[in-house]
């Protein structure tokens, strides 16, 4: 019998971020339970925590877009 | 290899909680050494992958004399950016691609994979009713 492939359990960002978080840098623990650094640049939170376990991103704010070539 | 939607903090129109196909990726400079951590978002209605410019230092990519190409967003009218390229692994998958991006500057952008070489490269499937994506590679 084939197995089931398992489904990759999503990070839970609304229980980490928050209002305050929007149009910031973050860097968050791995395991997404703790919000490591906020910064307005990638720079100053790559500077504020140093070691690689880490994830990073730019927090947008409720905008979408689709963007393409002109 | 399927994902659970990522939720979001912004709502839809409806109230409900806004949720994204993203993937976890390790970016990896010219030497194909990991050098961060970061979530993508799965654009099939982007033409390109656009990538936040200050992702380029740490990467260790020159965009001094990467070419210029002006980008459109409904939100923020036409964007300026760079061409270069992305390298990256699929923390999940292992899978390492390396893929052509447009580097640009501005504070609604993140990081975007879009329809160029990626979507080639996978076929992908949304299920948004099951709470689900699948990326499955190709022979591309």
């Amino acid at each position: 019998m084939e197995a089931k492939e398992k489904t990759i359990k999503s990070p839970d960002l609304i229980k980490v971020l928050g209002k305050e978080h929007e149009n910031k840098w973050v860097a968050l623990s791995v395991n997404y339970k703790k919000v490591l650094a906020v910064g307005d640049n990638l720079s100053s939170i790559l500077t504020a925590v140093p070691q690689k376990e880490k994830v990073v991103m730019k927090v947008l704010p409720n905008l979408s877009y689709a963007p393409l070539i002109l | 290899m399927k994902f659970n939607y990522t939720d979001i903090l912004a709502r839809d129109t409806r109230g409900k909680t806004i949720k994204r196909p993203m993937l976890e990726l390790e970016l990896l400079n010219k030497k194909g050494e990991s050098v961060l951590t970061a979530l993508a978002l799965i654009d099939s209605g982007a033409d390109t992958t656009m990538i936040n410019r200050q992702y380029a230092i740490p990467l260790g990519i020159d965009l001094t004399d990467a070419p210029e190409v002006d980008v459109m967003g409904i939100g923020d009218g036409i964007v300026p950016t760079q061409t270069a390229t992305l390298r990256f692994r699929i923390k999940q998958t292992g899978d390492e691609l390396e893929i052509p991006a447009n580097y640009a500057d501005g504070k609604n952008v993140d990081i975007l994979l879009g329809e160029e070489v990626f979507f080639d490269k996978y076929k992908i499937k949304f299920e948004k009713d099951h709470n689900t994506f699948e990326i499955v590679k190709t022979s591309k």
